[in-house]
């Protein structure tokens, strides 16, 4: 089939927020400043956890220069989390601190050294509780109990089987049980969360924030002050990465909401580095067991798999990662039985919540790595395994999800030829290695986190009166990924104009309803919603243009900034022109050529209709099995990696250095090809750091011990090889003009192909992450040794 | 991430610095680089209420050298050092300048800094050490030349009284024939902190293979920077082949301190042993060109 | 405390302003002078987000004391375009993708200034070495050193 040729998409255009960020001009939350603003500072907790005995605030109400200093008593006890299933938070701790960084109280005050000083002042008297710490402790006999309402300190727990596992081992050649355990991680994004809110005394609040979800942030905020939510008006400046982390409202959100309300006046309150490490709400630590089952001739038949996840104080987004550690492993392979028992457990530490590849990178990490070991058995190369057991576009998989086009092996077979894999796989010398993985990820979560019929997205389109600029406003999150020029470039396709006549205005809650930027969501959602309230605008302006000129609507179309038509019939426009013209007079750059322009003909739209304006919505079917559990997985459309990976391990200290990587992503079709590397390339790094690097520590007492961008490392430019990024097509029937996702799904084959990488490097297999050189090097030696004895 | 308060003093010569710093006392403290104070500072681990700036004190900037060895004024910055020659030997000091942090630290760093906080894994003091460096350490009216191998206390802790200021590192004239190298070993490839750091310096006899002095000093696997003087002596009079290095190497794993902070124990000491022997090869390689 | 009188060249003109003595440059620039371009992302010189021009070298602005600046040359990423024209380097991240939430970019591309000022024509390890206190959580580092890169081919080109 030829490629159906864009005028807009599929190109490399520049991002439409470009300029304003290579110049320092892009404002973000802290940027931002409001006269009469106050700063906010928030007291947290210095115990793992305690019983709060008594709280006074008095001094530090007197101090000169504070304004409001609120605790649980001022804002009451209304219970908010993500999934409304497990609302298990209060803003302010009254009865007790479940972690060392728990929220008691927070001020307003004319600064932030007078803010600081006031928190200094607040008094508070702890008893201190035995704290559990690990998941072990957590789950022991008689352990110390995080919430009342959740006993056993289980958040979550999950069993599911499909097919019949146990049936199916009986009919395996090979059985191979595998664990993993990585390490809790953080966003790393390089700014941290800002807010400022704002209150006018009509009762509005204004709250900007860097949020990846302006329309959680709304509800929870509504729900928790108590206003209506007609009344609260989330809006998103430009943030600096989010990742997951940023997806759901904070207490720092929620402490400047409650201190505007009662000062009156704007509130500013901003992360410090160690405090975005407190609020966390990142990847959890995962405990993976999983148990393979295959023929000898290489088909998966079974997987059995069991997860505990160390979930720290509150729910967050866990429940959804419970799930999806369990169901992101039915694909990309044929797998017909699948046992899963998942189980996230509470223990006194910051919450971890969603990241980047939501629930499956360390799981995807255990089961690729078990895959080459069970092709080594097999004495099968790794790719041809995979590539035998590999889905393909039509193929449901056992847990119900519908590949509606899955690229998966265009995907192998490139990244196969651009690593010259043949070449290379058992032939490099000792100490050099190269691996390689599969990956696979939703392209937005079938359904909200909260229960709803609700859209998805909507989008608003609005024609300026001249025609010249297209005004697109959205809810959508702009937080790095491109999502702005994204929609951009799909108004400015559909409507056929050019995309620099295209401005997008979002992030704010009164322009439309958008879930925002998680589970790699916003370029088929957001994408479909603007397609479709582009095609409204273009629908009734050339409904106009065909009235006026008297043609048929079915013969007219718009592209590249001018009304087209179909047949031998000719527009006859020559009045207008001279009309638009006399509007125009002393005007530059007047429309003179052949053909009506877009501007003219939106002018003439605006003459007989007023403002043009035109909706847009999108949400998904339904979809999915009926099980417990089933809409965790689901999605419109699934997007796919390979990756092939080439390493040096030092042998000597246990250094690896990572040279070479290779990527092909099946996005479906690369709204802006750029754009796509980079999400890979970002992806990919993430992903080396989390293999290589990062590691979120604490000491006996649960007090963070690696509270800065020194001691959680995240890869700096030297770390980093070039990536060979390589863009696989597949033409997604449910995206807008084919997209899918990108975002996410790159991330999921990197660990286990460089831990793949340094098996084929050294013959050592390691299932604990981060590989630190300290680990690598006592894992060959502890291998040498077993090979002496 | 609020500083405390504090007055600010901008001295323009040594000489006013140190009337400064005689008045104060341990109220006050200096600043260098600033890559480590204002880390405290913002931390509240040090809460003094002036602070005295050098960064108007150019007399102790910069390289001097004379037939007795090189002075390195200790407000010299890492990038200052790693950009400049200091001969063979001395480029294990080289080599650790432009390790330090991140060429954004390195271009605020300063060489003085790097040693006055005393810190374990302080990129610039295994080099010095084995190049047997002092530091000038001057106070009113006064100055006193301290070895550095005399210098570390503990970690944070040196010999330096509240009103001194350390105004230059001297490094002695070393024969010909040396050679110097330094190796460290970080997780990430830039903004580390050692997991273990070893600098390197041997003098060759003219032969070109008997060894007549060797120095081996290690980072971040002791209390303080320190000196793994068994494993130097070791190597006097041997010749300078594989076999013996690896012999020091094995000593001087032995020598080191690890706290088993970072690392376990076992693994600093493998890795002292493993970049002694880097260190020391590469060295010889110096020594040779 | 005693507010402290500083004078300096800010992105080539003179400036005057009275600090606090415990105020550090990253505050002056954002809160004083309010050049929000320079940002903070850890306060402690581990990520490069705050990057100036001292002098015409890059450092970490989070770690200086806004007095010590007193006397001295300072450029922000504000002080890089020529009026309405952008400096090569940020026409060139522009065109190459090397920006996505754009928060580390100030300061990577005024390491990348203070490098091709110093050597116009780097080689791939030079950028790298050169950006490596600025981390970058998106791109993975590849679109930013091929936007230096070009820069560098173009000035050859000149030559
Ligand atoms: S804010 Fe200065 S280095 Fe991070
Ligand atoms: S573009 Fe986001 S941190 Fe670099």
């Amino acid at each position: 089939m030829p490629k159906k040729k864009f005028d807009v998409l599929n190109s490399r255009a520049p991002r439409v927020d470009a300029a304003i960020k290579a110049t320092g001009k892009a404002q973000y939350a802290d940027d931002l400043s409001r006269t009469g603003q106050l700063y906010g500072a928030i007291l947290q907790s210095p115990l793992a956890h305690a019983r709060i005995l008594s709280i006074d605030t008095g001094k530090a109400e007197r101090l000169p220069g504070v304004k409001a200093v609120i605790t649980a008593k001022d804002v009451g006890l209304t219970k908010y989390g993500v999934s409304p299933a497990r609302y298990d938070e209060t803003l302010f701790a009254h009865d007790k601190v479940r972690y060392v960084g728990d929220e008691i109280a927070a001020v307003a005050a004319v600064d932030p050294a007078t803010a600081q000083a006031a928190l200094d002042l607040i008094k508070v008297e702890y008893e201190e509780l035995p704290a559990v710490l690990t998941i072990d402790e957590a789950l022991a006999d008689k352990a110390p109990q995080l919430h009342d309402d959740y006993p056993g300190n289980i958040s979550a727990e999950v069993h599911q089987e499909f097919g019949d596992v146990a049936a199916a081992f009986k009919e395996c050649d090979f059985i191979h049980t595998h664990k993993l355990v990585n390490k809790r991680q953080d966003g790393g994004f390089i700014e941290p969360h800002s807010c400022v809110a704002e209150y006018d005394h009509d009762g509005r609040l204004t709250l900007y924030t860097s949020t990846q979800v302006s329309h959680y942030v709304q509800r929870t905020v509504a729900m928790v002050t108590g206003i209506p939510i007609g009344r609260v008006r989330v809006v998103r400046p430009c943030v600096g990465g989010g990742f997951g982390p940023k997806c759901e409202a904070t207490p720092l959100e929620l402490s400047a909401c409650f201190l505007a309300i009662k000062t009156g006046s704007p509130v500013k309150i901003t992360y410090s580095r160690e405090q975005v490490f407190l609020h966390s709400r990142a990847r959890h630590q995962f405990y993976h067991e999983m148990t393979t089952g295959f023929k000898k001739d290489g088909t998966i038949m079974a997987l059995a798999h069991s997860c505990r996840l160390d979930g720290g104080a509150y729910s967050s987004f866990g429940i959804a990662t419970v799930y999806y550690a369990g169901s992101l492993l039915g694909a990309p392979y044929r797998l017909p039985n699948m046992k899963y028992d998942g189980m996230r457990v509470y223990t006194n530490k910051p919450a971890c919540g969603a990241q980047r590849g939501h629930g499956g990178v360390a799981a995807r990490a255990c089961f690729e790595q078990q895959l080459d070991i069970i092709a080594e058995e097999l004495k099968i190369d790794p790719i041809e395994l995979r590539m035998m057991n590999m889905m393909e576009t039509g193929d449901t998989t056992c847990n119900a999800l519908d590949m509606s086009s899955l690229g998966m092996k265009e995907c192998v077979n490139a990244v196969k030829k651009g690593s010259k894999w043949q070449k290379k796989k058992g032939k490099l010398p000792d100490g050099k290695g190269i691996g390689m993985a599969c990956g696979f990820f939703v392209s937005g979560a079938g359904y909200p986190i909260y229960r709803s019929d609700t859209f998805h997205s909507t989008a608003e389109i609005k024609v300026a009166e001249d025609g010249g600029t297209v005004i697109l406003r959205s809810g959508i999150a702009e937080i790095g990924q491109g999502a702005n020029t994204m929609v951009a470039m799909i108004a400015a396709e559909t409507l056929g104009i050019p995309l620099a006549d295209v401005r997008v205005d979002s992030g704010d809650t009164d322009y439309s309803v958008d879930l925002g930027a998680y589970s790699s969501r916003q370029t088929l959602m957001s994408g479909h919603a603007t397609k479709d309230a582009a095609e409204n605008v273009k629908a009734q302006i050339l409904a106009v243009v065909a009235d006026k000129l008297k043609m048929d609507v079915k013969n007219l179309d718009i592209r590249n900034g001018f009304v087209k038509v179909k047949g031998r019939k000719k527009l006859d426009f020559a009045k207008f022109r001279d009309y638009y013209r006399k509007e125009h007079r002393g005007w530059p750059n007047m429309p003179d050529g052949a053909e009506l322009s877009f501007t003219e003909a939106a002018r003439m739209a605006f003459l007989k209709k007023g403002t043009i304006v035109g909706t847009g919505k999108y949400k998904p079917p339904i979809l999915g099995g009926k099980f417990k559990g089933a809409a965790v997985g689901t999605s419109p459309a699934y997007g796919g990696s390979a990756q092939v990976v080439e390493v040096t391990v030092d042998r000597q200290t246990g250094r690896i250095t990572v040279d070479d990587m290779t990527d092909a992503h099946d996005c479906g079709l690369a709204i802006n090809k750029t754009m796509v590397e980079g999400q890979m390339q970002g992806s990919l790094s993430m992903g080396l750091g989390e293999a290589l690097f990062e590691e979120v520590k604490f000491d006996e007492k649960g007090h963070l011990m690696t509270p800065s961008l020194g001691e959680y490392r995240i890869a700096t430019a030297l770390d980093m090889p070039n990536i060979d990024t390589l863009i696989i097509e597949s033409g997604e029937p449910n995206g807008p003009f084919g997209a899918k996702e990108v975002g996410e799904g790159a991330i999921m084959p990197t660990i286990p192909a460089i831990l793949n990488a340094v098996y084929d490097a050294t013959g050592v297999r390691i299932t604990e992450l981060p590989l630190t050189p300290e680990r690598v090097l006592l894992a060959l030696k502890e291998a040498e040794a077993e090979k002496n004895a | 991430m609020l500083l405390p308060k504090f007055d600010y003093n901008a001295p323009a010569t040594l000489d006013e610095a140190c009337r400064m710093m005689a008045g104060y006392g341990d109220r006050a403290k200096l600043l260098a680089g600033g890559t480590d104070l204002l880390i405290a500072l913002k931390k509240k681990t040090v809460t003094p209420t002036q602070v005295v700036a050098l960064n108007r004190v150019d007399e102790i900037k910069g390289f001097l050298s004379d037939g007795d060895g090189l002075f390195i004024g200790a407000r010299t910055t890492a990038a200052e050092i790693a950009l400049s020659d200091l001969g063979p030997a001395g480029q294990a000091l080289t080599q650790a300048a432009s390790q330090v942090g991140s060429p954004l630290i390195r271009n605020l760093a300063t060489i003085g800094g790097n040693l006055v906080t005393a810190m374990p894994a302080a990129d610039m003091a295994p080099p010095l050490l084995a190049l047997q460096a002092s530091v000038v350490l001057q106070r009113i009216g006064e100055q006193r030349e301290v070895l550095l191998s005399d210098f570390f206390i503990s970690p944070g802790e040196q010999v330096m009284l509240p009103e001194e200021i350390m105004s230059m590192i001297v490094l002695p004239r070393l024969p010909e024939g040396c050679g110097g190298a330094f190796e460290k070993l970080g997780v990430r490839k830039a903004l580390e902190r050692s997991i273990v750091s070893v600098a390197a310096v041997i003098s060759l006899a003219d032969d070109g293979r008997t060894i007549q002095g060797a120095r081996i000093a290690l980072g971040a696997v002791a209390p303080t920077p320190m000196l793994a003087q068994e494993a130097g002596a070791a190597l006097c009079g041997r010749k300078a082949t594989a076999k013996n290095f690896a012999v020091a190497a094995e000593i001087a794993a032995r020598e080191a301190k690890p706290r088993g902070l970072r690392t376990s124990p076992v693994y600093s000491r493998l890795m002292v042993e493993q970049l002694t022997l880097r260190a020391l090869t590469r060295a010889l390689e110096a020594a040779n060109l | 405390m005693k507010k402290c009188h500083i004078t300096f060249q800010l992105n080539g003109r003179t400036c005057e302003v009275l600090v606090d003595p415990n105020q550090t440059l990253l505050s002056m620039l954002r809160e004083d002078l309010s050049l929000t371009g320079t940002k903070y992302g850890c306060g402690e010189g581990d990520c490069g987000a705050c990057t100036v021009l001292l002098d015409d070298e890059p450092v970490n602005s989070c770690l200086i004391l806004a007095a010590q600046v007193d006397g001295h040359k300072l450029t922000t990423i504000e002080g890089l375009a020529d009026g309405d024209k952008l400096h090569p380097l940020q026409t060139s991240f522009i065109d190459k993708g090397a920006i996505q939430c754009g928060f580390c970019t100030p300061g990577m591309i005024l390491s990348a200034k203070a490098l091709l000022d110093e050597e116009p024509n780097p080689c791939e390890l030079d950028i790298r070495t050169a950006i490596s206190g600025n981390l970058c959580r998106c791109t993975g580092y590849q679109k930013i050193v091929e936007a230096v890169k070009a820069v560098a081919d173009d000035c050859q080109g000149e030559n």
